[in-house]
């Protein structure tokens, strides 16, 4: 009885050191809280070499940055009306920035990072973002997306005329409801489930490529990979006039036949000319020009599939 | 004390002639008398240290074989290393990088292009001033980048050699040289940007 209530002693002396200690460290770490006024559709570019970032779009006529900064690093910012530029400078030593950045819905935005993650929400006007190593996350209605990471993973959920998104070995994926994209990556995959795919270019050296979604009436989609394997996948009913050659791979899949009748086995009509495998073939019913998919692949497989869509 | 019995002679027995004459003159007593044993050790000291050459045992031969294949496989072991050693040292003496292109990549200027950028990247990632600031990550995704077009490169070289008119396998080279400028190009902006 005594050694249990030893050890329970011991076991809350523990706890409460722990507690001081993050405590303690929360203390150490400077918090920051900062504002500026500007104009509704300002320009505005933010920086943050490392942690975390985290822009919201709100409906106020300023810029308002809070959080906490890494030691080592400290807060910067200044402009005019219609452009500022803020966000953490210096090199952290210790723990880690937390930053949280409001502005304007309509702002144009452009953040800049080293290793922060950044999440941007709630922005209707442009948005780029660079970063070197970290994650980046983009969702909301935007008039534009631009977005870049070396080494982190890219993810798009946007409503969006248009989509630049670029990888080297970071994974992308992209979602919502995209008018024009163009997504390259050298061996990071490429996920699309965009509802409906406008006029879609992917780019890839060896990642995976996997387009699920609609093909819109008026859209496009085009792939080129030298050593990625590509997945398509398209409700039964989508109209596409196929365009796939695999010059050291394949070309596999089973897909709905233009009457709209059982599935047809792709394989089939794949034509094979000694190492290269290719396909032209119209899929789905209707009349009129169907949406072209053309998919170029050096060493990859390409896989057509149909999908019964959700009523 | 029980007296031992005395051991047969066999073809691998180690000791010499000698030494088996002694042993054979023990008498067949329980308890021989000392001087057979002083004997039997004069005998042994004075035995042949080369007899088990002459006739080595199992166990001698066993270790003999043991040594023989730990000696092949430091010799294989060597090999590769100085193999990887060589390729290694080949590389980073940098072979000429025209030596392996085929002949319309040596007219392409994006192929001067993209060692140049190469060249700048490396300089630039050495350049501490410069980089303090990139990310480990970054940089070796980079590398890993280079590493990943330049075997696609090969591979597509390789098919060309194959079969010269392979228009996808040239166009997959082109193709691949502008990635790779655009890719140090963007790199190396980004990275100066943070």
């Amino acid at each position: 009885m005594r050694r249990a209530l030893e050890l329970l002693r011991s076991i809350a002396c523990l706890v409460a050191l722990v507690a001081l200690g993050t405590s303690v460290l929360r203390a150490q770490a400077p918090t920051i809280a900062r504002g500026w006024r500007v104009a509704p559709a300002a320009s505005i570019k933010i920086h943050a070499p490392s942690g975390v970032l985290e822009v919201v779009g709100w409906g106020r006529d300023s810029v308002a940055i809070s959080g906490t900064l890494a030691a080592g690093e400290t807060l910067f910012g200044g402009g005019s009306l219609t452009g500022l530029k803020l966000g953490a400078e210096g090199t952290a030593t210790a723990g880690q920035s937390r930053l949280l950045v409001r502005v304007p819905i309509g702002s144009r935005l452009v953040v800049r990072s080293g290793a922060a993650n950044v999440k941007v929400r709630g922005v209707t006007g442009s948005v780029d973002v660079g970063s070197a190593a970290g994650d980046v996350d983009v969702s909301g209605e935007l008039e534009s997306v631009t977005v870049e990471s070396i080494s982190g993973d890219v993810h798009v959920a946007a409503t969006t005329p248009s989509v630049r998104a670029r990888t080297t070995r970071g994974r992308l994926d992209i979602a919502g409801r995209i008018d024009e994209a163009q997504l390259t990556s050298v061996s990071g995959p490429v996920t699309v489930s965009a509802q409906p795919i406008g006029r879609m270019r992917i780019e890839t050296v060896d990642g995976r490529v996997s387009v699920r979604g609609r093909l819109a009436a008026a859209g496009s989609l085009d792939i080129e990979t030298f050593g990625g394997p590509v997945h398509l996948k398209f409700p039964v009913d989508q109209r596409a006039a196929l365009d796939l050659r695999a010059s050291g791979g394949d070309i596999i899949g089973r897909i709905a036949v233009p009457a709209g009748g059982a599935s047809f086995d792709l394989g089939t009509a794949v034509v094979r000319n000694g190492t290269t495998a290719t396909l032209s073939r119209s899929i789905g019913g209707g009349t009129g020009a169907a949406p072209p998919v053309t998919v170029r692949t050096f060493r990859g497989r390409v896989t057509v599939d149909a999908f019964r869509p959700r009523s | 004390m029980t007296t031992p019995p005395p051991p047969e002679s066999t073809a691998d027995s180690g000791p010499g002639e000698a030494l088996r004459r002694a042993i054979r003159a023990l008498p067949a007593e329980r308890t021989p008398p000392a001087d057979s044993w002083a004997q039997v050790q004069q005998a042994m000291l004075a035995a042949p240290r080369d007899s088990d050459a002459e006739q080595p045992s199992q166990r001698v031969r066993t270790n003999r074989r043991t040594v023989r294949v730990a000696m092949l496989g430091m010799a294989a072991l060597l090999a590769v290393v100085l193999v990887s050693s060589i390729s290694r040292t080949r590389r980073s003496a940098g072979v000429d990088p025209a030596s392996v292109l085929l002949p319309e990549e040596r007219r392409d200027p994006r192929v001067r292009a993209v060692l140049d950028e190469t060249r700048n990247w490396r300089a630039a990632s050495t350049d501490s001033l410069r980089s303090i600031r990139w990310p480990l990550e970054a940089r070796d995704a980079i590398e890993s980048a280079l590493v990943a077009t330049e075997t696609a490169l090969a591979s597509a070289r390789s098919a060309v050699r194959l079969d010269p008119d392979d228009a996808a396998a040239r166009d997959a080279i082109v193709v691949l040289r502008a990635k790779q400028l655009l890719l140090l190009q963007r790199a190396m902006t980004l990275l100066d940007e943070i």
